[in-house]
């Protein structure tokens, strides 16, 4: 009798949790369509492939999840690779759209602007291919300028040499400057609900909190703290379990 | 066994608590976040759950530049039906009021909420004060016997006579769904200062939002069961039905002032309405809304190129219960990826404005591509039937993306409107950093050879130009070399043809070097010579060689590999010298030849 009492009791919850785990609800069906996506994007990224539309779906299922820290870590991943891809700036600004609150965008000159837009425009492998397209021009305005017989007019091939210099160490230097951001980007962002900082990595006392989703720049780390810095410039300790890196520290060479 | 099952039962039990955990979410959001110095701040706590919990009022934070004044609290209960669910919030909210001290930027720090032993953090704010602006003509009587009637007056001391509330429904008959306002009156007979709202009582059968809460009493003649009264408007609710039949709306009970001390406590009256339920046979696009709307839609453009996005817009304008519908599902394309909706309201108040519900679409291949008209059903309250919106089929021609294309979206203000969708590729290349390649540095490297060389031939292109003698001299090796190769090539094969070219090689070579010419007799060839400051071994060595030359053109056997060895390793030696010596440049020439001369004369003097 108490073996029945027992199977028939375990079947009531069981069928009770079925209804609450299993209800045909639409969102909870697309909240699962995204779950099974992400899963199968996470098998990808650990095999150790790494790629900007990789990144840009994990986040995409991250966001649709419910999951803002991650969805903007993974954002930032993409943008990490190619700094160009449009669709991870355009959700990253949507989320910054609706969450004024995690680091709120500078209100920049048109001219700044603008150079931001053709800097991210320009990602690290477009640099690349533009760096060599413009060796090789300066190499044919070089070969131009050494050819050119002493009694012609030199001031064309000088003018195409002096530009092609130029372009090509400001080119260089801004891919020199994109590898580095590459291989060492310091940047960090708040995958906690909300992670509170603290003055020192000792100290219990809160100086302010943070919401998930936040970009914090991380200086150093000492034990299970990190040293940050908050986008309003304000510097504080957090712990290093709230915070995940754009770029994972195996990654980097510091 | 009953501690088997005790166990297992405790162990569900906990599995559906956690399930069944309800979702608290705190929001914390101020009213205006620009400010002036004559205004207040209203900093306002939002806690929304799913079952009614009791949340006291976290202590208010402490804002640098502002002086606490007061929070009030409110709750109410938010229905919303989406695809024909009913979902209900129960949603506190505290409003704390601060007064500015100074101007400037304030952060308002991020504070503890402690909701069912668990606590949460509200997000910082940042709140802008400025100048206030000069005040204007005071129209109002501070006095506490004011005359809100304007020459009606109220007798300051007439402490006698009615005073109640009534809630006045704009409808009696409304249908499910349909927002109906409902008004609070306060009817008087007394000169009532003030009325404070304590609570609602709420029941059944509808979802509520507050329309208008007047900041004073504003009062007007009205005539109630034939009986003149004075009365002010309380507050404006908006009641959303889900439920038919005879609904009772909410009590509204408060406190009533008199002569600045005396208080009276009065609930409203009170009040039904008839709820009728939707007809059945709702369209397939009809996802609650009720109302009066005007929709349409839009795209915000029909030419792109693939890789670039575009917004499909629908605008859903009237009255209605914005709150309790949301967007249709969007028509099937195959040939895009549509995003999530994103919906953006604007509204004059919750049940009248313009609804935008955005949608980004990314072609997936080129040509002319056609998006199906959307579809949108809703119960219209006036005609008492459903209407659908059918939108035109969008062309939109898709081309291959171009250089310039690449360059869109480096001006464009970057807004965007809703989530941009999965990409869902089925294959994830691994990213390849170009500037680490081979490749990359070997086309480096070829620049930078083919710079090394042409600098070369550029520079020796130059001294031909330039200085045709120092050319000459530095191209005579090249030659004499090339001549000796063909000689000594002549040789091992014991040709006869060695002297010639040995002799026209060893010619060309001193007409290049020296400048002298190539066709002259051995003789004055040597002596030529001789005046360029060649040592005399070296005259010596060449006129034997190029003697030997001539004698082996008619000596018979001169072809011997003897003698053929022989004379080449004369010419080999006479290169190596010829190599060594570097004729002296102009000046010092002069003096070599000058210094001779001198001897000379000395010579001739001592004779």
């Amino acid at each position: 009798m108490k073996h029945w009492i027992f199977i028939f009791g375990l079947l009531i919850l069981t069928f009770s949790l079925s209804a609450q785990v299993l209800n045909p609800d639409s969102l909870n069906a697309e909240q699962a369509f995204y779950q099974q996506t992400l899963q199968k994007l996470e098998a990808k990224a650990a095999h150790g492939v790494k790629n900007a539309d990789l990144f840009y779906d994990m986040g995409v299922c991250h966001y649709q999840l419910g999951n803002t820290g991650k969805a903007v870590l993974y954002f930032l991943r993409a943008l990490n690779l190619n700094s160009a891809h449009k669709q991870a700036k355009q959700n990253l600004l949507y989320i910054h759209n609706l969450h004024p609150e995690l680091s709120p965008e500078p209100n920049r000159p048109f001219l700044v602007q603008l150079f931001l837009n053709i800097y991210d425009f320009f990602s690290l492998n477009r640099l690349a291919i533009t760096l060599l397209i413009l060796a090789i021009l300066l190499t044919l305005s070089l070969h131009w300028l050494m050819h050119t017989p002493s009694e012609k007019e030199r001031g064309l091939p000088i003018l195409a040499v002096v530009i092609t210099a130029i372009l090509f160490i400001a080119f260089g230097s801004m891919l020199l400057v994109k590898n580095h951001r590459y291989r060492n980007d310091s940047r960090a962002v708040v995958i906690a609900n909300v992670a509170p900082i603290y003055h020192t990595p000792e100290s219990n006392n809160v100086l302010q909190t943070i919401p998930e989703g936040s970009v914090v720049v991380v200086i150093k780390t000492q034990g299970k703290k990190a040293q940050i810095i908050l986008p309003d410039g304000t510097q504080g300790w957090v712990d290093s379990n709230s915070i995940e890196r754009v770029v994972p520290v195996s990654n980097t060479k510091e | 066994m009953v501690k088997k099952f005790a166990c297992a039962l405790l162990i569900v039990l906990s599995l559906m608590g956690i399930l069944k955990a309800e979702s608290v979410t705190v929001n914390a959001y101020l009213k205006e976040d620009v400010i002036t110095l004559s205004d207040q701040l209203q900093l306002i706590l939002e806690i929304t759950c799913d079952k009614q919990v009791k949340v006291i009022a976290p202590p208010a934070p402490q804002i640098p530049g502002f002086s606490f004044r007061n929070v009030v609290g409110s709750t109410y209960i938010d229905y919303s039906l989406v695809n024909k669910n009913l979902f209900t919030k129960y949603i506190q909210t505290f409003t704390y009021i601060y007064i500015p001290q100074k101007t400037g930027t304030f952060t308002i720090p991020s504070f503890k909420v402690k909701v069912e032993k668990k606590e949460y953090y509200t997000p910082s704010l940042t709140v802008q004060v400025k100048e206030s602006s000069p005040p204007p003509q005071k129209q109002y009587n501070l006095s506490p016997f004011l005359n809100p009637f304007g020459d009606e007056l109220f007798n300051p001391n007439l402490i006698e006579g009615e005073v109640f509330l009534l809630c006045i429904p704009e409808t009696d008959l409304a249908y499910v769904g349909e927002p109906v306002i409902i008004s609070y009156y306060l009817y008087t007979e007394q000169a009532v200062e003030a009325f404070y709202a304590e609570s609602e009582k709420d029941f059944e059968g509808y979802g509520k939002a507050v329309f208008l809460q007047p900041s004073s009493l504003q009062y007007e003649s009205s005539v109630y069961n034939s009986k003149s009264y004075k009365r002010a408007l309380i507050k404006q609710d908006v009641i959303f039905p889900h439920k038919a039949g005879r609904l009772q709306m909410p009590i509204l009970t408060g406190q009533a002032q008199f002569l600045g001390f005396l208080n009276k406590t009065i609930s409203s009256k009170p009040c039904w309405i008839n709820v009728k339920p939707l007809p059945s046979g709702a369209p397939a696009g009809f996802t609650g809304a009720v109302g009066n709307f005007t929709v349409s839609q839009s795209v915000s453009s029909t030419k792109l190129n693939l890789g670039d996005a575009l917004t499909f817009t629908i605008n859903i304008s009237g009255r209605g219960n914005f709150s309790q519908f949301t967007a249709a599902p969007f028509p099937n394309v195959d040939k895009f990826q549509v995003s999530a909706p994103y919906i953006q309201d604007k509204l004059a108040n919750v049940i009248e404005g313009t609804r935008f519900i955005h949608y980004t679409l990314l072609p997936r291949e080129t040509g002319e591509l056609t998006i199906p008209g959307y579809t949108f059903s809703w119960f219209d309250t006036t005609s008492g039937v459903y209407k659908t919106f059918q939108g035109a089929p969008q062309e939109i021609k898709v081309h291959q993306a171009n250089v310039l294309s690449y360059f869109s979206g480096l001006l464009e203000k970057d807004k965007p409107q809703a989530l941009y969708p999965l990409l869902n590729l089925e294959y994830y290349p691994d990213f390849k950093n170009y500037s680490t390649e081979p490749w990359f540095w070997l086309i480096l490297a070829l620049c930078a050879i083919s710079l090394i060389i042409s600098s070369l031939v550029a520079r020796e292109n130059r001294l031909k130009e330039l200085e045709p003698v120092a050319y000459a001299q530095k191209t005579a090796h090249r030659i004499l070399n090339k001549y000796l190769k063909k000689a000594t090539e002549a040789a091992e094969k014991l040709s006869p043809d060695f002297y010639p070219l040995a002799e026209i090689g060893l010619m060309d070579y001193l007409a290049r070097k020296y400048g002298v010419s190539k066709s002259l007799p051995t003789p004055e060839l040597i002596d030529a010579l001789r005046t360029k400051g060649m040592p005399l071994e070296l005259l010596e060595q060449l006129e034997q060689f190029l003697l030997l030359c001539q004698k082996a053109r008619f000596m018979p056997g001169g072809a011997e590999a003897e003698k053929l060895d022989e004379a080449l390793h004369q010419l080999r030696s006479l290169v190596q010298a010829l190599s060594r010596f570097k004729p002296e440049k102009e000046s010092s020439k002069k003096n070599r030849v000058t210094l001779p001369q001198k001897d000379i004369n000395s010579k001739n003097e001592e004779q």
